[in-house]
C-alpha cells in the first residue's frame, strides 16, 4: 500500500476530519450551483415592501434592510468566502514556507534579511498594511486576496523558520549531508516533510483569520464590491441592525464558524494522517 | 609498507568564541592505511568529531574556520576540495555513520526508501534495481527478513536495527573510507558487541578502511588496528593497538589506561587523572596536558605545543616520554 493511500485511509478513519470534508464539499457544491440551490439568479434583487422580514418559509434566512433575500445572498456569498479562504492561505503559505525554509536552513545574512522583513510586516497592524496594499494595487477581490496573503506571510515564515532551525540540527539532516545530498534535496526531502505539521496547523488557523480580514476590507470598500457580498461582508454590514434584525448577523456568523471549524477539523486530520508515526487505528 | 588512503597533515580548526576565532583542534596529523581500522579515542570535547566532520566539510560554515593543514585522499585535498564536488565524495568514497541511530534516520520515509536514495544518488540504477540492491544491503548488514523490513519506518525498528540501516546506507556505494562517529555509544552492550562485530566483518569483506571514533578504550582495543589518542584538540599518541595498550608512552595515555576499571582489581577507588581538561578558550602556553602531568618540566609548561616524536610506528607528542622510556629501559 502506498503512502498516499495509507494517509488517505487514516484521514477517512478520523470522524471529525470526514465531517469537516463533507461540510467543505457541500459548500463547494452550493457555491457552484448557487442559482439552482437558491432558486434565484439575482441575489441582489431588492424588494422594499418586505424589509427586515424574519426567517420564514418564503425567506428561510429572512431579508435585510433593502428587502434582499438573505438565503440567496448567503448561498451566493459562499463562493467568495471559499475563494478568499483558499487563496489567501495559499499565497501566505507558499511565500511564508519558502522564506521560512531559506532563513531557517541557511541562517546568517539570509536569515537576518528575511527575519527583519517579516518583523517589519508583522509590526504593522494587519488592517493598516492590507489597506496600504489595496490602496496601491486598487480595490477588488483579487487585490484584497493578495493584500491579506502578504499580511499573513510572516505568520508562516516565523513558525516554519523556528521549526526548520530545530529540524536542521537533527542528526538525519547531518547524515543526509554525509551521504552526499545537496541543500535543495535536503530541504525538499528532509526538512520540508518534517515541518509540514506546523504548516498545516498554521494554515487552518489562518484561513479563519483571512475570512474575517476580507470582511473588514470589504466593509471599508476595498474588497469585494457591493452589491456582491461575501459572508464576512454580510456579517459586517448587518451589525448596525443587530437589535432590530439579529438574524442578519447571526446567520453569516454561524456560516463562518462552520467553515472555520470544518477547516480546523480537516487540518488536524491531515496533520495526523501525514504523520507516519501515528498508526491508523 | 601499506598504502596510505588518507593523509591528514597539521590540521587546525578554529571556532568562534566570544567574537574571536580560537583554535579548537591543533596540528592534528594522522594517516589511515588501506584496509585498516584506525581508532580515534579521546574525552568529550577533545576534537574527535570535529576532526572527522572537517574531512567531509560537514562543519557549520559560520563560526568555524580552518587555520591550517590538509587532508590528502586519493591525491585530493579534502579540506580545500570544491564544496560542490564534495557531493561526489560524501556517501560515495567516504561515508559516515553517527552516534544516535534513534535520530539519524529521517522519520518520514521508510528505511528502504533511505537506503535506495543513497544508492540512486551515486549509482546509475533505476528504482526497481535500487530497491533490490537495498534489500541486498539490508541482508548484508544482518537485518532479518529484509524483504518485509524494507518498508518499515525508522520508528518501527529498534536502535540496533536502525544502526544497521545506517551502516547499510553508508556502505551501499562501497566507500573506501567509513567514518564511524561513536556508532555504538547509544546502544546497549549486547547490541554494541553485535554492531562492532558486524563492522569488523564488513571491513574484512569489503577491504575498506574505517576511522572509528570512540571514547571507550575497551571498544577501541577490540576492533582497531591502530589507535590515535586525542586530548584537548590535539593527537597525543599514535601507535599500533597492542603497542598502545601494553607499552603506552604518553603520560596522558598511561593515565587513561590506569583509570579504566579492572575486573580483577579489588581497589575501592578508581585511579583518575587529577585536574580537568582545559577549555579551548583557555589553553596553556605549553603542552595542553602539562598542568595535569606529574612529569611536567619548565619546557612542557612554556615551550609551546610539543612536536610529534616518531619512533617507527609509534608517535608521541611529548618532550620527555621517549627519554623517560629509554631511561626506564636502561634501568
Amino acid at each position: 500500500m502506498s503512502n498516499g493511500k495509507k494517509a488517505l485511509r487514516k484521514l477517512l478513519k478520523n470522524k471529525l476530519a470526514v465531517l469537516g470534508m463533507v461540510v467543505l464539499l457541500l459548500l463547494v457544491i452550493v457555491a457552484i450551483f448557487a442559482p439552482q440551490v437558491s432558486g434565484t439568479d439575482d441575489p441582489n434583487a431588492m424588494d422594499y415592501t418586505s424589509t427586515f422580514v424574519k426567517p420564514c418559509a418564503e425567506h428561510p434566512f429572512g431579508t435585510d434592510d433593502l428587502g434582499r433575500d438573505m438565503w440567496a445572498r448567503v448561498i451566493y456569498g459562499a463562493k467568495y468566502t471559499i475563494i478568499v479562504g483558499i487563496f489567501t492561505v495559499a499565497i501566505s503559505m507558499v511565500l511564508g514556507t519558502v522564506l521560512g525554509l531559506l532563513s531557517g536552513y541557511y541562517g546568517g545574512t539570509i536569515d537576518r534579511v528575511i527575519t527583519a522583513a517579516m518583523d517589519a510586516i508583522w509590526s504593522l497592524p494587519t488592517m493598516i498594511l492590507a489597506l496600504a496594499i489595496t490602496a496601491a494595487l486598487g480595490s477588488g477581490l483579487r487585490n484584497c486576496i493578495i493584500a491579506i496573503g502578504i499580511c499573513f506571510t510572516p505568520a508562516f515564515a516565523r513558525v516554519v523558520r523556528s521549526m526548520v532551525m530545530t529540524v536542521r540540527e537533527m542528526e538525519y539532516v547531518q547524515s543526509a549531508k554525509a551521504i552526499g545530498l545537496n541543500d535543495f534535496e535536503i530541504i525538499v526531502r528532509y526538512v520540508l516533510p518534517n515541518v509540514t505539521p506546523v504548516i498545516i496547523v498554521q494554515a487552518s488557523l489562518n484561513a479563519a483569520q483571512a475570512i474575517i480580514s476580507e470582511a473588514s476590507l470589504s466593509y471599508l470598500g476595498l474588497g469585494i464590491q457591493p452589491p456582491d457580498a461575501s459572508w464576512g461582508y454580510l456579517l459586517k454590514t448587518s451589525q448596525q441592525y443587530m437589535g432590530r434584525a439579529p438574524w442578519l448577523s447571526i446567520i453569516p456568523g454561524l456560516m463562518i464558524l462552520l467553515v472555520v471549524l470544518a477547516l480546523n477539523f480537516v487540518g488536524d486530520g491531515l496533520r495526523d494522517a501525514l504523520d507516519v508515526r501515528l498508526k491508523a487505528d | 609498507m601499506k598504502e596510505k588512503l588518507l593523509e591528514v597533515k597539521n590540521l587546525s580548526v578554529a571556532f568562534k568564541y566570544n567574537g574571536k576565532y580560537l583554535p579548537q583542534t591543533r596540528d592534528v596529523s594522522f594517516d589511515i592505511y588501506k584496509g585498516e581500522i584506525l581508532g580515534l579515542v579521546g574525552e568529550s570535547g577533545s576534537g574527535k568529531s570535529v576532526t572527522s566532520k572537517v574531512l567531509l566539510q560537514l562543519l557549520p560554515a559560520t563560526g568555524s574556520r580552518i587555520l591550517s593543514g590538509e587532508a590528502l585522499f586519493e591525491g585530493e585535498d579534502l579540506i580545500r576540495y570544491p564544496r560542490k564536488k564534495m557531493y561526489n565524495i560524501r556517501g560515495n568514497k567516504i561515508s559516515m555513520i553517527f552516534q544516535e541511530p534513534m535520530t539519524s534516520l529521517n522519520p518520514v520515509y521508510t528505511c528502504g526508501n533511505q537506503i535506495q536514495e543513497a544508492i540512486m544518488l551515486h549509482q546509475k540504477l533505476d528504482k526497481k534495481a535500487a530497491r533490490q540492491k537495498a534489500i541486498e544491503m539490508m541482508e548484508f548488514v544482518g537485518i532479518p527478513l529484509p524483504e518485509s523490513r524494507i518498508d518499515n519506518y525508522p520508528h518501527e525498528m529498534s536502535g540496533g536495527m536502525r544502526q544497521r540501516v545506517m551502516i547499510a546506507i553508508a556502505l551501499s556505494c562501497n566507500p573506501r573510507l567509513l567514518i564511524a562517529d561513536e556508532p555504538t555509544t547509544a546502544l546497549d552492550p549486547t547490541i554494541q558487541a553485535q554492531i562492532m562485530e558486524l563492522l569488523v566483518q564488513l571491513q574484512q569483506k569489503t577491504g575498506m578502511s574505517i576511522l572509528y571514533i570512540s571514547h571507550d578504550l575497551g571498544v577501541i582495543a577490540e576492533i582497531c588496528h591502530r589507535v590515535a589518542v586525542m586530548y584537548a584538540g590535539t593527537i597525543m599518541e599514535i601507535a599500533d593497538v597492542h603497542d598502545l595498550f601494553y607499552n603506552p608512552w604518553h603520560p596522558y595515555t598511561i593515565g587513561l589506561l590506569n583509570s579504566m576499571p579492572q575486573m580483577d582489581s579489588t581497589a575501592e577507588r578508581l585511579d583518575c587523572i587529577d585536574g580537568t581538561v582545559p577549555h579551548f578558550s583557555d589553553m596553556p602556553a605549553g603542552c595542553p596536558f602539562a598542568p595535569r602531568c606529574k612529569y611536567a618540566t619548565e619546557q612542557c609548561r612554556a615551550g609551546g605545543l610539543p612536536p610529534m616524536t616518531v619512533q617507527g610506528t609509534h608517535s608521541v607528542r611529548c618532550w620527555n616520554s621517549v627519554n623517560r622510556k629509554e631511561d626506564a629501559a636502561n634501568g
